[in-house]
Protein backbone atom coordinates (compact mmCIF):
# COMPACT_ATOMS: atom_id res chain seq x y z
CA UNK A 1 0.00 0.00 0.00
CA UNK A 2 1.52 3.08 -0.66
CA UNK A 3 1.48 5.96 1.16
CA UNK A 4 -0.42 8.27 -0.83
CA UNK A 5 -3.07 6.81 -1.22
CA UNK A 6 -6.38 8.27 0.01
CA UNK A 7 -8.69 7.03 2.13
CA UNK A 8 -11.98 6.52 -0.08
CA UNK A 9 -9.12 4.04 -2.44
CA UNK A 10 -8.44 2.42 0.07
CA UNK A 11 -11.40 1.66 0.95
CA UNK A 12 -12.66 1.30 -2.27
CA UNK A 13 -9.56 -1.38 -2.15
CA UNK A 14 -10.86 -3.00 1.01
CA UNK A 15 -14.19 -3.16 -0.14
CA UNK A 16 -13.49 -4.91 -4.14
CA UNK A 17 -11.17 -7.50 -2.00
CA UNK A 18 -13.91 -8.81 0.56
CA UNK A 19 -16.91 -9.02 -2.31
CA UNK A 20 -13.83 -11.51 -4.12
CA UNK A 21 -13.69 -13.05 -0.63
CA UNK A 22 -15.11 -16.43 -0.66
CA UNK A 23 -16.19 -18.15 2.57
CA UNK A 24 -14.73 -21.52 3.19
CA UNK A 25 -18.19 -22.95 4.47
CA UNK A 26 -19.52 -22.02 0.45
CA UNK A 27 -16.86 -23.94 -1.20
CA UNK A 28 -17.76 -26.76 0.72
CA UNK A 29 -21.67 -26.94 -0.19
CA UNK A 30 -21.47 -25.22 -3.43
CA UNK A 31 -21.37 -28.29 -5.62
CA UNK A 32 -23.94 -29.85 -3.55
CA UNK A 33 -26.29 -27.11 -4.00
CA UNK A 34 -25.57 -26.57 -7.94
CA UNK A 35 -26.36 -30.68 -7.93
CA UNK A 36 -29.34 -30.78 -5.90
CA UNK A 37 -31.00 -27.45 -7.68
CA UNK A 38 -30.24 -28.62 -11.63
CA UNK A 39 -32.10 -32.61 -10.81
CA UNK A 40 -34.97 -30.39 -9.71
CA UNK A 41 -38.26 -30.91 -11.19
CA UNK A 42 -38.56 -28.25 -13.71
CA UNK A 43 -42.99 -28.35 -13.99
CA UNK A 44 -43.87 -28.04 -17.45
CA UNK A 45 -46.73 -29.08 -19.91
CA UNK A 46 -46.88 -32.48 -21.80
CA UNK A 47 -46.48 -32.19 -26.12
CA UNK A 48 -48.00 -34.80 -27.81
CA UNK A 49 -45.84 -36.88 -30.75
CA UNK A 50 -46.91 -39.51 -32.53
CA UNK A 51 -44.77 -41.59 -34.57
CA UNK A 52 -45.00 -45.46 -36.16
CA UNK A 53 -45.90 -47.48 -32.59
CA UNK A 54 -48.40 -45.04 -31.17
CA UNK A 55 -48.42 -41.23 -29.61
CA UNK A 56 -45.74 -40.75 -26.77
CA UNK A 57 -45.12 -37.00 -24.63
CA UNK A 58 -42.09 -34.86 -24.81
CA UNK A 59 -41.89 -32.07 -21.37
CA UNK A 60 -42.30 -28.38 -23.27
CA UNK A 61 -39.26 -27.72 -21.76
CA UNK A 62 -37.65 -30.29 -23.64
CA UNK A 63 -39.05 -28.62 -26.68
CA UNK A 64 -37.70 -25.59 -25.60
CA UNK A 65 -34.33 -26.55 -25.02
CA UNK A 66 -34.20 -28.09 -28.45
CA UNK A 67 -35.58 -24.83 -30.61
CA UNK A 68 -33.17 -22.72 -28.25
CA UNK A 69 -30.49 -24.51 -29.63
CA UNK A 70 -31.62 -24.33 -33.56
CA UNK A 71 -31.80 -20.56 -33.52
CA UNK A 72 -28.46 -20.42 -31.18
CA UNK A 73 -26.82 -21.91 -34.12
CA UNK A 74 -27.51 -18.70 -36.49
CA UNK A 75 -23.94 -16.29 -36.12
CA UNK A 76 -26.34 -13.24 -35.61
CA UNK A 77 -29.06 -14.09 -33.89
CA UNK A 78 -30.14 -15.60 -30.50
CA UNK A 79 -33.49 -16.75 -28.93
CA UNK A 80 -34.71 -14.33 -26.14
CA UNK A 81 -37.80 -16.29 -25.08
CA UNK A 82 -39.58 -19.12 -26.54
CA UNK A 83 -43.30 -20.04 -25.16
CA UNK A 84 -45.31 -23.55 -26.66
CA UNK A 85 -49.12 -23.20 -26.48
CA UNK A 86 -51.04 -26.51 -26.96
CA UNK A 87 -54.72 -27.43 -27.37
CA UNK A 88 -56.92 -29.59 -25.11
CA UNK A 89 -55.32 -32.69 -26.81
CA UNK A 90 -52.02 -31.75 -25.97
CA UNK A 91 -50.89 -31.21 -29.24
CA UNK A 92 -48.59 -28.63 -30.16
CA UNK A 93 -50.96 -25.64 -31.53
CA UNK A 94 -48.40 -22.68 -31.64
CA UNK A 95 -44.85 -21.67 -30.86
CA UNK A 96 -43.23 -18.20 -30.65
CA UNK A 97 -39.99 -16.95 -30.40
CA UNK A 98 -38.63 -13.80 -29.57
CA UNK A 99 -35.27 -13.04 -31.20
CA UNK A 100 -32.35 -10.80 -30.26
CA UNK A 101 -30.80 -10.07 -33.91
CA UNK A 102 -27.26 -8.48 -34.21
CA UNK A 103 -27.18 -4.89 -35.22
CA UNK A 104 -26.94 -4.85 -39.03
CA UNK A 105 -28.69 -8.58 -40.02
CA UNK A 106 -31.43 -8.57 -42.79
CA UNK A 107 -34.44 -9.08 -40.20
CA UNK A 108 -36.77 -10.23 -42.72
CA UNK A 109 -34.28 -13.00 -44.08
CA UNK A 110 -33.52 -14.03 -40.58
CA UNK A 111 -36.87 -14.78 -39.59
CA UNK A 112 -37.33 -16.85 -42.49
CA UNK A 113 -34.07 -18.62 -41.59
CA UNK A 114 -35.59 -19.34 -38.09
CA UNK A 115 -38.93 -20.09 -39.25
CA UNK A 116 -37.37 -22.56 -41.41
CA UNK A 117 -35.21 -24.04 -39.07
CA UNK A 118 -38.27 -24.07 -36.41
CA UNK A 119 -39.79 -26.45 -38.73
CA UNK A 120 -37.46 -29.34 -39.48
CA UNK A 121 -36.52 -29.32 -35.52
CA UNK A 122 -40.45 -29.75 -34.62
CA UNK A 123 -40.36 -32.55 -37.18
CA UNK A 124 -37.83 -34.02 -35.94
CA UNK A 125 -38.96 -34.38 -31.98
CA UNK A 126 -42.49 -34.72 -32.33
CA UNK A 127 -42.62 -37.11 -35.55
CA UNK A 128 -43.77 -37.25 -39.03
CA UNK A 129 -47.14 -38.46 -37.57
CA UNK A 130 -47.56 -35.65 -35.75
CA UNK A 131 -49.54 -32.61 -36.95
CA UNK A 132 -47.83 -30.98 -39.78
CA UNK A 133 -44.77 -28.82 -38.75
CA UNK A 134 -46.25 -26.44 -41.39
CA UNK A 135 -49.78 -26.39 -39.65
CA UNK A 136 -48.24 -25.15 -36.31
CA UNK A 137 -48.11 -21.88 -36.48
CA UNK A 138 -44.46 -20.41 -35.26
CA UNK A 139 -44.51 -16.67 -34.41
CA UNK A 140 -40.62 -15.09 -34.85
CA UNK A 141 -40.42 -12.09 -33.19
CA UNK A 142 -37.74 -9.36 -32.86
CA UNK A 143 -37.31 -8.03 -29.70
CA UNK A 144 -34.20 -6.51 -29.81
CA UNK A 145 -31.22 -5.28 -31.47
CA UNK A 146 -27.66 -5.68 -30.39
CA UNK A 147 -24.35 -4.13 -31.21
CA UNK A 148 -22.61 -6.65 -28.84
CA UNK A 149 -23.34 -9.94 -29.45
CA UNK A 150 -22.19 -11.05 -26.16
CA UNK A 151 -25.84 -10.41 -25.17
CA UNK A 152 -27.19 -12.52 -27.50
CA UNK A 153 -24.16 -15.62 -26.47
CA UNK B 1 -4.60 3.39 -37.54
CA UNK B 2 -6.15 2.96 -34.27
CA UNK B 3 -5.63 -0.86 -32.45
CA UNK B 4 -8.35 -1.46 -29.97
CA UNK B 5 -6.99 -3.15 -26.58
CA UNK B 6 -7.22 -6.79 -25.94
CA UNK B 7 -10.65 -7.54 -24.01
CA UNK B 8 -10.25 -7.91 -20.59
CA UNK B 9 -10.98 -10.98 -18.46
CA UNK B 10 -14.12 -9.85 -17.00
CA UNK B 11 -15.55 -8.37 -20.36
CA UNK B 12 -15.18 -11.66 -21.62
CA UNK B 13 -17.40 -13.48 -19.32
CA UNK B 14 -21.33 -13.42 -20.20
CA UNK B 15 -23.90 -10.92 -18.95
CA UNK B 16 -26.30 -11.45 -16.63
CA UNK B 17 -28.93 -11.01 -18.94
CA UNK B 18 -27.35 -13.23 -21.31
CA UNK B 19 -27.11 -15.81 -18.84
CA UNK B 20 -31.06 -15.37 -17.19
CA UNK B 21 -31.94 -15.74 -20.58
CA UNK B 22 -30.11 -18.80 -21.29
CA UNK B 23 -30.79 -20.32 -17.74
CA UNK B 24 -34.44 -19.78 -18.35
CA UNK B 25 -34.39 -21.26 -21.97
CA UNK B 26 -33.18 -24.46 -20.02
CA UNK B 27 -29.51 -23.89 -20.36
CA UNK B 28 -28.19 -25.67 -17.34
CA UNK B 29 -24.56 -24.46 -17.76
CA UNK B 30 -25.64 -20.70 -17.84
CA UNK B 31 -26.99 -21.54 -14.67
CA UNK B 32 -24.17 -23.20 -13.15
CA UNK B 33 -23.03 -19.99 -13.96
CA UNK B 34 -25.14 -17.84 -12.37
CA UNK B 35 -24.85 -19.82 -9.11
CA UNK B 36 -20.89 -19.54 -9.14
CA UNK B 37 -20.98 -15.95 -9.90
CA UNK B 38 -23.69 -15.15 -7.22
CA UNK B 39 -23.30 -18.10 -4.82
CA UNK B 40 -20.60 -16.41 -2.59
CA UNK B 41 -21.97 -13.12 -1.73
CA UNK B 42 -25.33 -14.75 -1.01
CA UNK B 43 -24.00 -17.54 1.23
CA UNK B 44 -22.41 -14.64 3.21
CA UNK B 45 -25.67 -12.66 2.59
CA UNK B 46 -27.86 -15.79 4.53
CA UNK B 47 -25.12 -16.37 6.99
CA UNK B 48 -25.99 -12.81 9.05
CA UNK B 49 -29.80 -13.64 8.64
CA UNK B 50 -29.87 -17.46 9.67
CA UNK B 51 -27.68 -18.72 12.92
CA UNK B 52 -26.03 -21.93 11.87
CA UNK B 53 -24.27 -23.45 8.86
CA UNK B 54 -26.72 -26.04 8.53
CA UNK B 55 -29.39 -24.09 8.42
CA UNK B 56 -28.00 -21.87 5.54
CA UNK B 57 -27.09 -24.55 3.38
CA UNK B 58 -31.00 -25.35 3.31
CA UNK B 59 -31.73 -21.47 3.01
CA UNK B 60 -29.55 -21.54 0.26
CA UNK B 61 -30.70 -24.47 -1.61
CA UNK B 62 -34.02 -23.24 -1.46
CA UNK B 63 -33.04 -20.47 -2.77
CA UNK B 64 -31.45 -21.76 -5.74
CA UNK B 65 -34.18 -23.76 -6.09
CA UNK B 66 -36.38 -21.32 -6.52
CA UNK B 67 -34.28 -19.23 -9.32
CA UNK B 68 -34.36 -22.41 -11.36
CA UNK B 69 -37.85 -23.14 -11.49
CA UNK B 70 -38.56 -19.16 -11.35
CA UNK B 71 -35.68 -17.89 -13.93
CA UNK B 72 -37.84 -18.50 -16.88
CA UNK B 73 -40.48 -15.74 -15.78
CA UNK B 74 -37.92 -14.00 -15.06
CA UNK B 75 -38.54 -10.70 -17.18
CA UNK B 76 -35.24 -8.58 -16.15
CA UNK B 77 -37.36 -5.33 -14.85
CA UNK B 78 -34.77 -5.99 -11.97
CA UNK B 79 -31.57 -6.71 -12.50
CA UNK B 80 -30.88 -10.71 -11.62
CA UNK B 81 -28.58 -9.51 -8.58
CA UNK B 82 -31.57 -8.24 -7.05
CA UNK B 83 -34.17 -11.02 -8.22
CA UNK B 84 -31.66 -13.58 -6.62
CA UNK B 85 -31.05 -11.35 -2.88
CA UNK B 86 -34.97 -11.14 -2.89
CA UNK B 87 -35.69 -14.97 -3.22
CA UNK B 88 -32.51 -15.23 -0.72
CA UNK B 89 -34.27 -12.60 1.75
CA UNK B 90 -37.38 -14.30 1.83
CA UNK B 91 -36.33 -17.89 2.42
CA UNK B 92 -34.22 -16.59 5.44
CA UNK B 93 -37.25 -14.99 6.74
CA UNK B 94 -38.95 -18.34 6.07
CA UNK B 95 -36.38 -20.11 7.86
CA UNK B 96 -37.21 -18.06 11.10
CA UNK B 97 -40.97 -17.85 10.69
CA UNK B 98 -40.50 -21.68 11.02
CA UNK B 99 -38.21 -21.87 14.08
CA UNK B 100 -41.22 -19.18 15.73
CA UNK B 101 -44.14 -22.33 15.09
CA UNK B 102 -42.21 -25.02 15.21
CA UNK B 103 -40.65 -23.57 18.63
CA UNK B 104 -37.63 -24.88 18.15
CA UNK B 105 -34.55 -22.90 19.09
CA UNK B 106 -31.25 -22.04 17.03
CA UNK B 107 -28.41 -23.66 18.23
CA UNK B 108 -25.88 -22.49 20.33
CA UNK B 109 -21.84 -23.35 19.54
CA UNK B 110 -20.88 -25.08 23.12
CA UNK B 111 -17.56 -22.83 22.48
CA UNK B 112 -19.31 -19.96 23.10
CA UNK B 113 -21.30 -20.71 26.58
CA UNK B 114 -18.38 -23.12 27.75
CA UNK B 115 -16.93 -20.17 30.63
CA UNK B 116 -20.99 -19.19 31.54
CA UNK B 117 -21.75 -23.19 32.40
CA UNK B 118 -20.61 -24.44 36.24
CA UNK B 119 -17.97 -26.37 36.51
CA UNK B 120 -18.43 -30.44 36.72
CA UNK B 121 -16.41 -30.61 40.11
CA UNK B 122 -17.62 -28.11 41.35
CA UNK B 123 -19.62 -28.36 44.89
CA UNK B 124 -23.56 -28.75 44.76
CA UNK B 125 -25.14 -26.11 45.59
CA UNK B 126 -26.06 -25.36 49.38
CA UNK B 127 -29.46 -24.80 49.72
CA UNK B 128 -29.05 -22.62 53.10
CA UNK B 129 -27.40 -20.12 51.16
CA UNK B 130 -29.64 -19.82 48.67
CA UNK B 131 -33.10 -17.42 49.33
CA UNK B 132 -35.45 -20.48 48.90
CA UNK B 133 -36.12 -21.77 52.23
CA UNK B 134 -34.67 -25.23 53.36
CA UNK B 135 -38.72 -26.15 53.76
CA UNK B 136 -39.29 -25.99 49.84
CA UNK B 137 -35.65 -27.20 48.88
CA UNK B 138 -35.29 -30.63 50.39
CA UNK B 139 -38.25 -32.34 48.07
CA UNK B 140 -36.78 -30.23 45.34
CA UNK B 141 -32.89 -30.82 45.26
CA UNK B 142 -32.07 -34.48 46.18
CA UNK B 143 -28.30 -33.74 45.05
CA UNK B 144 -27.96 -31.52 47.37
CA UNK B 145 -25.95 -32.36 50.47
CA UNK B 146 -28.24 -30.47 52.85
CA UNK B 147 -30.86 -32.37 51.25
CA UNK B 148 -30.94 -35.11 53.91
CA UNK B 149 -33.61 -33.86 56.40
CA UNK B 150 -32.45 -35.16 60.09
CA UNK B 151 -36.26 -35.64 60.67
CA UNK B 152 -36.04 -37.72 57.25
CA UNK B 153 -39.26 -36.49 56.42
CA UNK B 154 -38.40 -35.54 53.24
CA UNK B 155 -38.13 -39.08 52.39
CA UNK B 156 -41.70 -40.16 53.61
CA UNK B 157 -43.63 -37.92 51.16
CA UNK B 158 -43.34 -35.53 49.44
CA UNK B 159 -46.71 -33.63 49.76
CA UNK B 160 -46.49 -29.96 50.53
CA UNK B 161 -46.35 -29.84 54.40
CA UNK B 162 -49.99 -27.22 53.80
CA UNK B 163 -51.84 -30.15 52.17
CA UNK B 164 -50.36 -32.37 54.81
CA UNK B 165 -52.05 -30.40 58.02
CA UNK B 166 -55.43 -30.50 56.92
CA UNK B 167 -57.00 -33.78 58.17
CA UNK B 168 -59.70 -34.34 55.52
CA UNK B 169 -57.55 -34.05 52.57
CA UNK B 170 -58.62 -34.92 50.04
CA UNK B 171 -62.22 -34.74 50.84
CA UNK B 172 -64.35 -38.03 50.89
CA UNK B 173 -66.21 -38.92 48.20
CA UNK B 174 -69.85 -39.86 48.81
CA UNK B 175 -71.47 -41.89 46.07
CA UNK B 176 -75.61 -41.43 46.95
CA UNK B 177 -76.92 -38.59 48.94
CA UNK B 178 -78.34 -39.69 52.17
CA UNK B 179 -82.07 -37.72 52.48
CA UNK B 180 -82.87 -39.02 56.14
CA UNK B 181 -82.03 -36.41 58.15
CA UNK B 182 -83.48 -33.64 56.26
CA UNK B 183 -87.02 -32.27 57.47
CA UNK B 184 -89.69 -32.35 55.55
CA UNK B 185 -90.93 -29.02 54.04
CA UNK B 186 -93.78 -27.45 55.99
CA UNK B 187 -96.91 -27.93 54.27
CA UNK B 188 -98.64 -24.81 53.46
CA UNK B 189 -102.15 -23.52 55.09
CA UNK B 190 -104.63 -23.06 52.48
Amino acid sequence: MTIDQSGDDVLLQATQLLRQHTDAGWTAISADILHRALRAFRPSDPVRGRHDLGDFFVASDVVVALLRQAVDAFAHAAAARITCSTNEHQELDAVTIQIIAAYGTHLLTLAEQVHTATTRTLTDILGDLAPSAAAIHTHVHIGDITDDLRDAR
Amino acid sequence: MYQTAPPSAASEQPSDQALARLAGLGDREAFAAIVTRYGPALYRFTFRIVDSPPNVEDALQETFLDAWKGIAGFRGDSSLQTWLFTLARRRAYAHYKRLRTSGSHPNVNIDDVTDRLPSRNADPPDCRSSTISSRHWTPLCGGCRHGSDPSGSSKKSRTSPTLRSQPSWPPPRTRSADYSNVPAPASRSP
